[in-house]
């Protein structure tokens, strides 16, 4: 636990109610907690995952969804490495407030950080008012790195949910290494292009997608 | 006047009278204690010098008598006896104007009978009227919830001795002496069976319960007559089963229903606050100890006295103690304090702590203990409690690695702590955990002083929310209008200025629309939270300034009257500077399109109609026509009018100049030159800017350009509302298309300029489209 390759940080946004915490408190306790109380301000848990021989520790920000606490939840937009906005497919007004997320996330975040969206609670099929086809859109759409639909209670995707996370910025990490150390070797080289680069190749991504 | 509410937990509206130095006789000790008696409408109060010896709090309805009092036994002299109700009675003396006091104390004791009499009759006709809605009486819950579910015994029985004896000797209820013998028993911890009364005597909230007899039940009465907040209703139902899910009471049934009760007593009683996360979870564990109302003015209190502006729209109060908290580690901790800037986070380490008082990272009936006393000693506890939870893990922290090891050891440090006493065990006693935070920082700090650091970090907090509000609202508002973000934010900037300088005859309108009492829940605009909005004085006294031209009020309605689309009489910033990028930067089309809307409905309303009628009618079209030729003259022989134009300047060829270029300087230079005086300008101003519309129209009446008729088209509902009206625009209008006829001959190149222009305008009528 105490060795490991990556520390990222990962921070679950979305409002009140969608299911953030047990989303955190299935992946990394194994449990569904049937009483669990709102998050007040922001919860903080840690897990150690594997991709492939490397040990990977994920810092995972959990912060309260109600508005008037946006401004404490803003400032922990900077550090992240990624961040999971997530929403829940039975509650239409949760999938109507993403733009307003978004925009959250476009001011305060790093520019490069990988952004998921989570539609929670697909074990609720019958109450279903968003349908995975929209969701998957909105993320198409938005620039969204990853889309996922997710279950805490029966643990849908919740594995798969981090351990993606996990693997994509170890891969962005290590490529970012690798060029640092090719940077290093051939010293003709600026420094800060492998930062340029990923900015102009995301530029580039997000302006096809619209 | 706040520091005496302060010091004696009363109602903030509470204003102190007077106050003079007495001795209070305390009969458990026989002695006469030097201290102040503080008088005010509700309440005498009495503090001895000496601090915490000893507090008496009096309410003024509960006096029956007021007295000279003389005993040679106790040696009292000049001496007056208090007696309540209920027959207790509390002797003071040594006065240096007894009259005085008595005076005082009797007049305000009268006025209080006036009071209750008029409450008496009140509550009768109250009685009367909701006879039809007997149910919400009968479905307050009227015992504390620990009643009906029962747990263990939380002190021991030696400890419940003490505590009977204690009532017995100092009294019990409002009136009881607060010494130091009951804050040395609240460090034991309560009994259950004295547990909500001793927290609602300390709190202050049993005297402003007294205070407000029924107002529970009518706020209740208030909720179900009238759907009145239904954004904090959705809040607080979704939160219900997420407050105190581990105990029984509240997994469903009466107790989820009495909390429901209680919160949205509270969001209808302070639509400021509505709800706010947390106060479900403070609430559910007032609710075990209290009975309905009294757990609701005991969160009253919380809200209100203890915890101030903790759970509004902005949690600023949060904010700011997190401030005072990291102040007060530095000053009592340095090593830590460092480490914790060093692993960012000094500023949130306590937050959820402070916000829920504790009850929601320790164990509930753990925190309770701590409930006990903060009470008692108000916020100065909570931050004590909190060093000394730091410092019991500062080894810990200061090697910590990073930010996650920091807070992995204060999670699991805080899951230990409980309320059963083990020797040699690795959980910590609540018990232990309080007294050392009194040994190591109960002397560190006072309320006063922490009051103090609010004062200094509460600035902080507002200008960092202000600055990052105003840098949403800028880019939000950046989206829809034509000036740039430094052009914004120098209007946001005078709009607050102009805002802050008359805010005090606006308060009262702003704090009735707050956003709390919304009808629904509005499309996502940080605008609309902005508490910089506008109303027609603000605009008025903001928009004429910035114009390029002289304007006098009939243009400044009509522009408030056309932005004003839901009557509110409430414009936001993003109207005001989607108005001016219009005005200054927008295309010509875009500027006649204004201009013309301020002719019709809704900017021309029944009231402009009037004053036109009132006029007589034959000598209206003329007097138009004679101050458009009067301007039109007044161009001509105006020698600097459109200094790189040729001398042939006209209205027309100005105007169509101005429209086209998009360069705003011009239009500064230009247009008001071009106007005889300001008093005149709009007047005048009115039938030439309908006299270039029309000349759009001309043009426009090519089929090549069908957007026109879009831009000219009124709403349906408004058509007949408008006929009469309009007529009038039209015969002005008409009379100003025969001057430009007239004129044509001179202005035959302007006139090809507006076709160049109009080849752009498909593209222009594409991006608006």
């Amino acid at each position: 636990m105490e060795d490991y390759k990556y520390l990222f940080k990962v921070v679950l946004v979305g409002n009140a109610g969608v299911g953030k915490t047990c989303l955190v408190r299935k992946f990394t306790q194994g449990i569904f907690p049937p009483g669990q109380s709102a998050t007040i301000g922001v919860d903080f848990m840690i897990k150690t995952v594997k991709v492939g021989e490397d040990k990977i520790k994920l810092q995972i920000w959990d912060t309260a969804g109600q508005e008037r606490f946006r401004s404490i939840t803003q400032s922990y937009y900077r550090s992240a490495h990624a961040i999971v906005l997530v929403y829940d497919v039975a509650c239409q007004p949760s999938f109507d407030c993403l733009p307003e997320w978004l925009g959250e996330i476009e001011q305060y975040a790093n520019r490069k950080v990988l952004k998921i969206l989570v539609g929670n609670k697909v074990d609720k099929e019958d109450e279903r008012e968003v349908p995975e086809r929209i969701g998957k859109n909105f993320a198409d759409a938005n620039g969204f790195d990853y889309f996922l639909e997710t279950s805490a209670l029966d643990a849908t995707n919740v594995d798969t949910l981090f351990q993606e996370v996990a693997t994509r910025l170890t891969n962005d990490m290590k490529l970012t290494d690798e060029r640092f150390h090719n940077f290093k070797s051939n010293e003709n080289r600026d420094g800060n292009i492998s930062i340029l680069d990923r900015v102009l190749e995301r530029a580039k991504c997000a302006n096809c997608r619209t | 006047m706040i520091w005496y509410s302060c010091r004696f937990s009363l109602p903030y509206t509470e204003k102190l009278d007077g106050d003079t130095v007495c001795r209070l006789y305390c009969p458990y000790d026989k002695r006469n204690v030097l201290g102040q008696l503080y008088i005010s409408p509700n309440f005498v109060c009495f503090a001895s010098r000496t601090e915490r010896l000893v507090t008496v709090i009096l309410l003024m309805k509960e006096l029956k008598n007021v007295e000279e009092y003389k005993s040679w036994d106790d040696g009292i002299r000049n001496g007056i006896k208090i007696t309540l109700n209920d027959e207790n009675s509390f002797i003071l003396s040594a006065f240096t104007d007894r009259n005085t006091v008595i005076k005082r104390i009797e007049w305000f004791r009268t006025q209080q009978t006036a009071r209750q009499f008029v409450q008496k009759s009140d509550s009768k006709t109250r009685s009367s009227s909701s006879s039809s809605l007997p149910s919400i009486a009968e479905k307050i819950n009227p015992e504390p919830l620990c009643s009906q579910f029962p747990f263990a015994q939380n002190t021991t029985e030696k400890v419940k001795k003490r505590w009977e004896r204690l009532l017995k000797e100092y009294g019990h209820g409002i009136s009881m002496y607060r010494t130091i013998e009951l804050h040395r028993l609240l460090l034991e911890g309560i009994p259950l069976e004295y547990r909500g009364e001793i927290w609602r005597i300390c709190a202050g909230a049993a005297a402003e319960m007294a205070l407000n007899p029924g107002e529970y039940e009518a706020l209740l009465k208030r909720n179900s007559s009238q759907d009145r907040c239904p954004i904090a209703m959705e809040e607080i139902e979704r939160d219900l089963h997420r407050s105190l899910p581990e105990h029984p009471a509240f997994q469903g049934g009466p107790g989820i229903d009495s909390l429901r009760r209680v919160l949205t007593a509270y969001a209808i009683r302070n639509p400021n606050i509505g709800y706010c996360q947390a106060m479900n979870i403070v609430g559910s564990v007032l609710l075990l100890f209290n009975n309905e109302e009294q757990a609701f003015w005991v969160l009253v209190a919380i809200c209100e006295r203890l915890l101030p502006d903790y759970y509004n729209t902005k949690v600023v109060g949060a904010l700011v103690d997190q401030g005072v908290f990291s102040d007060l580690v530095e000053r009592n901790l340095p090593e830590l304090h460092s480490k914790l800037t060093e692993l960012g986070l000094h500023d949130m380490i306590a937050l959820s702590w402070f916000l829920t008082i504790f009850l929601n990272s320790i164990k509930f009936d753990a925190a309770v203990r701590i409930l006990d006393l903060f009470f008692f000693d108000g916020a100065k506890l909570m931050f004590q409690i909190a060093l000394e939870m730091l410092k019991e893990n500062s080894d810990q922290i200061v090697s910590a690695k990073d930010e996650g090891e920091a807070l992995i050891t204060l999670s699991r440090y805080t899951e230990r702590i409980t309320n059963t006493h083990v020797e040699n065990s690795t959980e910590i006693f609540i018990g232990n955990l309080i007294s050392n935070s009194y040994r190591d920082f109960g002397d560190s700090f006072t309320n006063e002083d922490i009051e103090k650091l609010r004062l200094k970090h509460r600035l902080k907090v507002v200008q960092n929310l202000e600055d990052s509000q105003m840098r949403s609202i800028i880019k939000s508002v950046g989206r829809d209008c034509k000036l740039d973000p430094t052009e914004l934010e120098l209007l946001y900037n005078l709009v607050k200025e102009e805002h802050l300088l008359s805010w005090p005859s606006r308060l009262a309108h702003i704090n009735h629309k707050s956003i709390g009492s919304q009808e629904e829940r509005p499309r996502f605009d940080p605008c609309m939270h902005s508490q910089y909005r506008l109303d027609f004085d603000l605009f008025a006294q903001v928009l004429p300034r910035l114009l390029p031209w002289p304007s006098n009020e009939i243009f400044v309605v009509r522009c408030f009257r056309l932005l004003d689309v839901n009557e509110t009489g409430i414009l936001t910033f993003r109207d005001l500077s989607c108005l001016l990028g219009s005005i200054l930067k927008g295309d010509p089309i875009e500027k006649v399109t204004l201009f013309y809307k301020c002719h019709i409905p809704p900017a021309f309303n029944m009231s402009d109609l009037e004053d036109v009628i009132d006029l007589p009618k034959d000598s209206d079209e003329p007097e138009l026509a004679m101050e458009a030729s009067h301007l039109l003259g007044s161009a001509k022989t105006s020698p600097k009018s459109s200094s790189s134009r040729s001398n042939s300047s006209s209205l027309i060829e100005i105007q169509p100049e101005a429209l086209l270029t998009t360069n705003e300087a011009e239009i500064d230079i230009d247009v008001p030159e071009s106007m005889p005086c300001s008093s005149r300008a709009t007047e005048v101003g009115s039938p030439l800017l309908s006299e270039s519309s029309s000349m759009v129209r001309l043009n426009s009446d090519k089929p090549s350009s069908p957007l026109h008729s879009d831009d000219f088209s009124l709403p349906e509902k408004a058509a007949s509302e408008i006929s009469d009206s309009f007529s009038l625009v039209e015969e002005a209008n008409d009379a100003l298309k025969t001057l430009a006829e007239k004129m044509q001959s001179v202005t035959l190149q302007e006139l090809q300029k507006l076709n160049l222009n109009e080849k752009t305008l498909p593209s222009i009528n594409q991006r608006r489209s």
